[in-house]
Parts: structure tokens; sequence; C-alpha cells
């Protein structure tokens, strides 16, 4: 860090030391009270999805044929299923499933769009052009057909559906590295960098990328919720994770299927999904004002 | 223009082999097959709905499909079906034709994605036009709040809080089927609302931005007021990159389909192509693959031949920026 801040210094706008820029950056965050609940609340879903085990009052699969349907009640705070399964543990578990498919096939994509991306940005010609035609093929692809078809293609397990989500996804955040490598490409200190005889991938490495991972990072944080999105939205139609494993798109699926009768089986995923893509979104909306980035996502 | 538009083309054929291909070889690549599922051999059935056939039938039955010919054939064979339109029958429906399937359910998923457009926009502008004008105002960032909202849930948890509140408390709207005009009142909100979030904001940035350049200060300079200004230059200036997002916006509502057909039991293209991939019905897979890539590249076309009619920058030099 200590070598970018140093370069950093040498561009106009920047020349606060790194501890002063970020805090203001921080400050910048939390003055925009929404990313600032929306940030706790990403904080809140993560945990509960990691200590599911210990926050969950029931087993999620546990079946009782004595108590099916019941409505909210002090033992059972959400009701319970149509077997009789207790539907806050079933919600809390199936966060798992989503921050597994959100962080996990966003990590993929970074790290397929950061190669590709500075690869083509900085080398330009020939590695571009071959690049941006990828992308406009798969941008012509029905994407969603093609994460059905790959989860069909690998079965319903996670793995499956964290590659059907990234297959597509990364080409996104390859244009974006491409287009912030190509900005940054041009500034002086990486000129200066290449006048010092810093190689090429050193040049990448240490200048370029750390320089380009404003938007990145913006890219990043409205990338998790979508990808949580085709993660839910894959079981919405029935192809997601296989059904005795909790998971908020089948929970949807099931609680619609039963809305006339039984809508407090629907209402409560479905809010805390929205809550949750929406949690993400302020935080993004808090991290693009603060690198005042321009972006239309 | 021509020049661009025949580039154009010749760049969508590259595209729509490649995705033929890829769908193509991830589908056989697909562990089983519609026969191994639906037709036991020799009396091995696992099933209600299974037959059971003698080994002559299911030979038969490859012959019929060329199951057996090499990959190049097959794909060859899906293909000249498909742009012929003489794409034969399907696993799944052996006694309806695909090209009839499609006459019968692809005009509900696209009407659907059209309808949804058309309301989208009609709701989006005046919104952003009125954000935009009261920009920093309590009109603004009410406007704005809404349409992060709607930008942020997608158009299934959309539908199931309009299923909640329209079709379960107040009964207003059916939620299941299709049966005339009023079944398409909650589809079309799910898939709008979201796209009135993207399509508001945007305008109202570029209209801010707009609003605040120097041919508006020269508006304002000669005596006119807001509304010459807004309605004068600005807001053309600013429908213009609308445009250009309608085309991305249209593909993903083709896709929003599936999953909304889906929730409200729609009898569209996407639940044909679900049911398809699930039971490996490998003529219908590519048939509606490849459909859905044709689409989305000729609404791109489209979208993107208007943006040139009508930018006179482009109109001139002929070339996409």
């Amino acid at each position: 860090m200590a070598t970018s801040s140093r370069v950093e210094n040498d561009s106009a706008p920047n020349i606060l030391p790194t501890a002063k820029r970020r805090s203001r950056a921080w400050r910048r965050f939390t003055k925009n009270k929404l990313s600032l609940i929306g940030a706790v609340f990403v904080v809140i879903v993560v945990l509960t999805a990691i200590f599911a085990r210990e926050v969950a009052p029931y087993n999620p699969l546990q079946a009782n044929f004595l108590e099916t349907y019941q409505g909210p009640t002090w033992q059972h705070l959400l009701g319970t299923d149509s077997l009789g399964r207790d539907m806050l543990s079933r919600i809390i578990y199936s966060l798992r499933n989503a921050c597994i498919v959100g962080f996990g096939a966003e990590i993929v994509e970074l790290t397929i769009g950061l190669m590709l991306g500075a690869t083509a940005g900085y080398l330009g010609g020939f590695a571009d052009t071959i690049l941006m035609r990828v992308v406009d093929v798969v941008y012509g692809f029905p994407t969603f057909l093609f994460a059905i078809i790959l989860v069909v293609m690998m079965g319903h397990t996670i793995l499956a559906i964290l590659v059907a989500v990234s297959a597509t996804s990364w080409v996104g955040m390859a244009r974006i590295v491409r287009s912030q490598v190509m900005q940054v490409r041009q500034s002086p200190y990486i000129e200066s960098a290449r006048a010092m005889g810093a190689s090429t991938w050193q040049t990448v490495i240490r200048y370029v990328l750390p320089n380009s991972m404003g938007p990145v990072l913006v890219a990043v944080t409205f990338g998790i919720p979508a990808n949580m999105m085709i993660e839910a939205a894959l079981s919405v139609v029935g192809l997601g994770i296989q059904p005795p494993t909790p998971d908020l798109g089948e929970l949807i699926l099931v609680g619609q299927s039963a809305v006339l009768s039984y809508s407090y089986l629907l209402i409560w995923p479905a809010l805390l999904f929205a809550l949750t893509l929406l949690s993400f979104s302020f935080v993004g909306d808090g991290l693009r004002n603060v690198f005042d980035t321009k972006s239309d996502r | 223009m021509a020049q661009f538009i025949a580039r154009r083309f010749l760049y969508m054929i590259l595209a729509f082999v490649v995705i033929s291909l890829v769908t193509y070889f991830l589908m056989k690549a697909a562990p089983g097959s519609f026969l191994a599922m639906n037709v036991g051999v020799n009396g091995a059935s696992f099933g209600a709905d299974q037959f059971q056939v003698s080994p002559q039938v299911m030979q038969s039955i490859i012959n019929h499909y060329h199951l057996n010919a090499p990959w190049y054939v097959q794909w060859w064979g899906f293909v000249k079906g498909f742009v012929t339109l003489h794409m034969g029958t399907s696993f799944e429906y052996p006694n309806t034709p695909t090209l009839q399937l499609i006459e019968e359910t692809f005009p509900v998923s696209l009407s659907l994605a059209l309808i949804s457009i058309a309301v989208g926009l009609a709701v989006a502008i005046p919104f952003g036009i009125i954000a935009a004008v009261r920009a920093n105002s309590w009109v603004d960032s009410t406007t704005m709040f809404a349409a992060m909202t709607g930008t942020a849930i997608p158009s299934y948890i959309i539908a199931v809080f309009l299923i909640l509140i329209f079709g379960v408390w107040t009964h207003l709207f059916p939620i299941l089927g299709y049966q005339g005009a009023q079944y398409y009142v909650l589809p079309v909100l799910s898939l709008a609302i979201p796209m009135i979030g993207a399509s508001s904001r945007y305008l109202r940035n570029s209209l801010i931005e707009n609003l605040h350049s120097e041919y508006v200060t020269a508006i304002f300079a000669r005596g006119g007021t807001l509304k010459d200004a807004v309605f004068g230059n600005a807001l053309r200036n600013s429908l213009l990159p609308l445009i250009t997002t309608i085309g991305p916006l249209l593909a993903g509502l083709m896709m929003g389909t599936v999953f909304i057909e889906e929730m409200f039991g729609l009898p569209g293209m996407g639940h044909i192509f679900v049911n398809a991939a699930g039971r490996r019905d490998y003529p219908l897979i590519m048939d509606s693959a490849m459909l859905y890539a044709v689409v989305i590249m000729i609404m791109n076309l489209l979208v993107d031949i208007i943006y040139g009619v009508l930018d006179p920058r482009i109109r001139r030099s002929g070339r996409m920026g």
C-alpha cells in the first residue's frame, strides 16, 4: 500500500496523505445515512449466514407433522411450513446459499475480470479486440437461459450454480476494469514508473490496478446482489439447489404456491431478500459517491 | 449507415453461430437424455408416464432425430431447420410442430416484454423530468428513492409483493392463469417497476447534465423559460442516450419473462424453455435458445439503428461512437 500511496501522491488531486484521505472517504461514506444502515444490515446478514447454526432456533430440515402450517407463535416466530419445519430457521439457513453464491461468484468474476480487463486495457491492440468481441457475443447471449442450461448440465449443486452465475457476468467486470486501466494508463505517474524501468507486469500490478480500484469496488458491491438474484431466480423456476436445502428462491416458490391460504410463508423470505438486495445497493451508492464515479449500473 | 448495418449484420451471424454451438455442446454434455428419462427399454420402466418400447422402436426414434449422426451434422440440422423455419417436432410434443409451439407461446412472452417497456417508459419519462426540474427537492429525493428501490429488487420479488397486495389482500387482480387483459396487469407491473426505476434515474441525471450546459444558459439569456429549455432542447438531447439503454433493457425483460411466466402461470416461451431444459428435449432447447438469441440481437440492432437515425452526429458520419 505504501508504494501505491506514494504514486498516488504524484497525481494532482490526491495531495493528502493516505490516512487522511481514507478518513475523509469514511466520513463521506458515513454522511449518507442510508449507506451506513445498508452496510450494517449487510454485515448482520453475512454474520447470520456464517453463524446460522448458532442463530437458528431449530434444525431447518427437521419436519414435524404435528405442527404443519402453523401461523406465527412464540415457539415458531415466523410459523411453520407444509412439513412443520420452522420458517425462521429455514430463512436463516437460506442466507447461506445466497451469500456463498453472491460472494463466491463475485470473487470468480473479479479474478477473471481483473486478468482479462487489465490485459486488454493495458496492452490494447489485438488482445483488446478479442476481448471486446467476446464481450459483444456474451451481451448478445440470453444469459439467464445460459445459466439454466449450465445448471441442468452440471446438476443442481451449489458449485454448478456458482459456475452458472459467474459464467457470463465476468464480462461486465472485465469491461469496467478495461476502461479504468485505459484511463489510468495515460497518467503521468505510470509514465514515470515505466521511465524508471518497471516492467509491464510490475507496472500493471503495482501501479495501474491499485489506482483503478474505485469503480471496480463499486461494481463488486452491485455485483454481489445481482448474483444473489440469479441464484434465487434459478430456484424460482425450479432449477436451483436441490429442495431440502433451504434457499430464498425455493422458499418464495413454495410460499407462492400456497399464497392464498398461507401468505405468511411468502412474505418473510421475500421481505428479507428485498431488504438484503436494497442494503447492498445503498452501500454501492455510498461507495459511488465516495469514489465519485459515473456508472449507469 | 448502410455499411454500419451490414457490418453489424455480419457480426450478428457470427454471434449466432457461436451461441448455437455453445448451446449445442452444453446441451449434449448434460448427463441423461430424454429417451433414458422417459422410455424404459424392454419393460424397465421407472415412472407412470414412461412408455415401454422395444429396442427396434428406440432405434427408429434415434434414427428419426439423427441422434447417432456426427456432431456437425446434428448441429447443422438444428441451425438449418431454425433458419428455414422447418424445425420439425420436439421430443416432448411429438404431435405439435415446434414452429406452431413457438407461434402459440412466443407472442405471449414478447407482448409481455413490449407492453412492460411501453408502460415503463410512459411512467419513467415524466418521473425523470419532474425529478430533474425539481432537482434536490423532496420530489426529487422521493422519486429517486423509489427508483433505487425498484432497481435493486428483481421483478420476481416485486411480483411477490404485487401478488400479496392485489391478489391476496384486496383481490383486485387475478394472480394465476391467462384468460384476458386483467391477467396481464400484475406480470406487466412486475416487469415494468424495476425498469421504471432504472430509466427515470438515467433520464434525470442526463437531463440535469443538459440543463447545466451552455446552450441552456443561452436559452435563458435569450429570455426563455425553464419550460422552453426542457421541451425545446434539453429533453430531446437526454432522451437520445436513454434509447441506447432500451436494447439491454429489452434483453433483460425477455429473460425476466421466463420467471414471471413461471410465477403467474402464463403459457409463454419461457415456460416451454425451462421445461425443455429440465427434460433434455434437445430440439426444443436448441430452437428456443436460438430464438431468444436472435430476438435479443435484432432488438439491439434496431435500437442502434434508431439511435443512429435520431442522432445527427452519427447520421452524418455513419459511425457509432
